[in-house]
């Protein structure tokens, strides 16, 4: 029971410490895109790998959401006779919450994970002190092509996303419990918002750049050898995670209104 | 030796949490002087040439390059000093996300307007320089240890800096491969008026490249001085370190 609690605590103390250079490295990366130098390829570098490591796992999430939550919406509306709103719950919900937070979960646990990997690995076989000695700016050069490339693509691939999540509603309510494959599609339509799409979308945009800030300072904080990258990268999933459950709430709270 | 000073560190302290490495490092280089750095393992001598560049700061004391701190450069300040320097790291610190011809062109890619083929050429003449020549295409993993070493060193020569800060060149390779970067180094001394700062622990290769020879030692500049003075000197800490002999003062036995 000490031992859970005391876990808890230093769960919460690593992650009030990492809230504040998170801010610092924020404004550094937001300062250091008023000039040049700015490393375009390596922008395009990191939106591909961010992409390639978070498309399937996001498919694959959204895919099952969908119809898990198709599943027990159908269940929860067949009590009042209501299954053909289905659709409308479910596409709301995919839009609004369900792929934003789960696919930026999971693109935490890939992405976030290997820049802190990549990045702790440089600092501890000296890389990153070489990159300065040779006048490149690590922020510059290493975090701000990350925190670039999450926060463009994790909209993209929530987009795809939320797609795939409707389609994965379509599948459950049509295919699997006889839903009127019609009523599905015009139910989906008929009441899903733009709002609710972008909303997400922004969620998305937020999350990313919290899972490379996190995974960039655990990165750059990095000590000892084989062992702190471990730590580093455990670290920056355990802090993004936190970060986009936490921002969620008042994420919600602001696009609400 | 001319009184042009260069490089000056003045009073040197710096700590990690509770051990004091440098307690007081004092140390004038002159412009185009070969300044070896000799001390046992662990007696803080890659800590002193990290405040050079301004990698590491200060707790106390200063260095100076051309009289202006390098710890209170601004951000500009800083990199435009550091495009001056080149180091050689210890255990190379290559990018191993690049191939050797990438990092040794990184420098030049980013610093210089140089053209592909210009760079591709400065490359290969490095990389000849350090008898490394056609292995533009090989990772950093299929290296061996003194390979990698060298393509280290082409890395930090490539821009053609006016300071170089060796941190042991000649470890880890033969002794005929350590003789030819002792001469590369006397090379880039005597042709292009390098300033150097080395490190190493390889005395032969410290009496061969060394204008001056200052011993590191409990933190402090134990004695300075010539090959020959370092050679004859009567302080027994030196006589011991350079004799590499198990008794003695260092180790109070
Ligand atoms: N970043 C750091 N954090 C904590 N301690 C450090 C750091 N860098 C160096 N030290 C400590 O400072 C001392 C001196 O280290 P340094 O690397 O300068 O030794 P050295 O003289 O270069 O030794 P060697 O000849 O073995 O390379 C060591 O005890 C080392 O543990
Ligand atoms: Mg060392």
């Amino acid at each position: 029971m000490i031992r859970l609690i005391s876990g808890l605590g230093r769960i919460v103390i690593e992650f009030g410490e990492d809230i504040g250079q998170v801010g610092i490295l924020f404004f550094k990366a937001i300062a250091s895109l008023r000039r040049p130098p700015f490393y375009f390829h390596t922008w395009f570098v990191q939106m591909l790998e961010v992409g390639n490591r978070s498309l399937p796992v996001v498919l694959v999430t959204s895919l099952f959401s969908g119809m898990v939550f198709a599943l027990q919406s159908w269940q929860g509306f067949a009590r009042f006779g209501a299954t053909e709103m289905t659709g409308t719950v479910v596409a709301i919900a995919i839009t609004r919450e369900m792929v934003p937070v789960l696919a930026s979960l999971m693109v935490a646990g890939r992405a976030g994970s290997a820049m802190a990997a990549e990045i702790g690995t440089m600092v501890v076989t000296e890389q990153v002190d070489a990159l300065r000695t040779m006048g490149t700016d690590p922020i510059e050069y290493l975090a701000v092509p990350r925190l670039i490339a999450t926060s463009v693509m994790l909209p993209v691939v929530v987009m795809i996303g939320d797609l795939v999540g409707i389609y994965g509603g379509y599948l459950v309510v049509v295919k699997l419990m006889g839903g009127g494959e019609v009523t599905y599609w015009q139910r989906t339509w008929e009441f899903l918002m733009m709002s609710d799409v972008t909303s997400g979308l922004i969620k998305a945009a937020v999350f990313g750049l919290i899972i490379a800030l996190f995974g960039c300072v655990r990165g750059f904080n990095t000590t000892g050898g084989a062992q702190g990258v471990g730590r580093a990268t455990t670290g920056a999933v355990v802090g993004g995670s936190m970060g986009i459950l936490i921002s969620n709430f008042f994420l919600t709270k602001l696009l609400i209104g | 030796m001319d009184d042009d000073v260069f490089i000056s560190v003045e009073g040197l302290h710096k700590s990690f949490s509770s051990q004091r490495v440098l307690r007081g490092v004092d140390l004038s280089i002159a412009r185009g002087e070969s300044m070896v750095v000799i001390g046992g393992s662990g007696s803080g001598k890659s800590v002193l040439i990290k405040h050079v560049i301004g990698l590491l700061d200060p707790d106390e004391g200063q260095v100076r390059v051309e009289g202006q701190a390098v710890g209170e450069l601004n951000r500009t300040g800083l990199s435009d000093l550091r495009r001056r320097m080149g180091m050689l790291f210890q255990y190379a610190a290559l990018f191993d996300s690049m191939n050797v011809g990438e990092n040794v062109a990184f420098a030049l890619r980013q610093h210089t307007k140089m053209k592909d083929a210009e760079i591709k050429d400065r490359v290969e003449e490095v990389l000849t320089w350090v008898g490394l020549e056609g292995l533009e295409e090989k990772w950093p993993a299929e290296l061996s240890g003194g390979m990698k070493k060298r393509v280290g060193l082409a890395r930090a020569i490539a821009l053609g800096p006016e300071i170089m800060l060796y941190d042991e060149p000649t470890t880890g390779l033969d002794p005929i491969l350590a003789d030819q970067i002792n001469d590369l180094i006397i090379d880039l001394n005597e042709r292009l008026h390098v300033t150097s700062i080395s490190i190493t622990h390889d005395m032969v290769s410290a009496y061969k490249i060394a204008d001056r020879i200052a011993m590191l030692y409990r933190g402090k500049i134990e004695e300075i001085g010539t090959p020959e003075q370092i050679q004859g000197s009567s302080n027994p800490v030196i006589q011991q370190f350079i004799h590499g002999r198990a008794e003695g003062p260092i180790t109070g036995r």
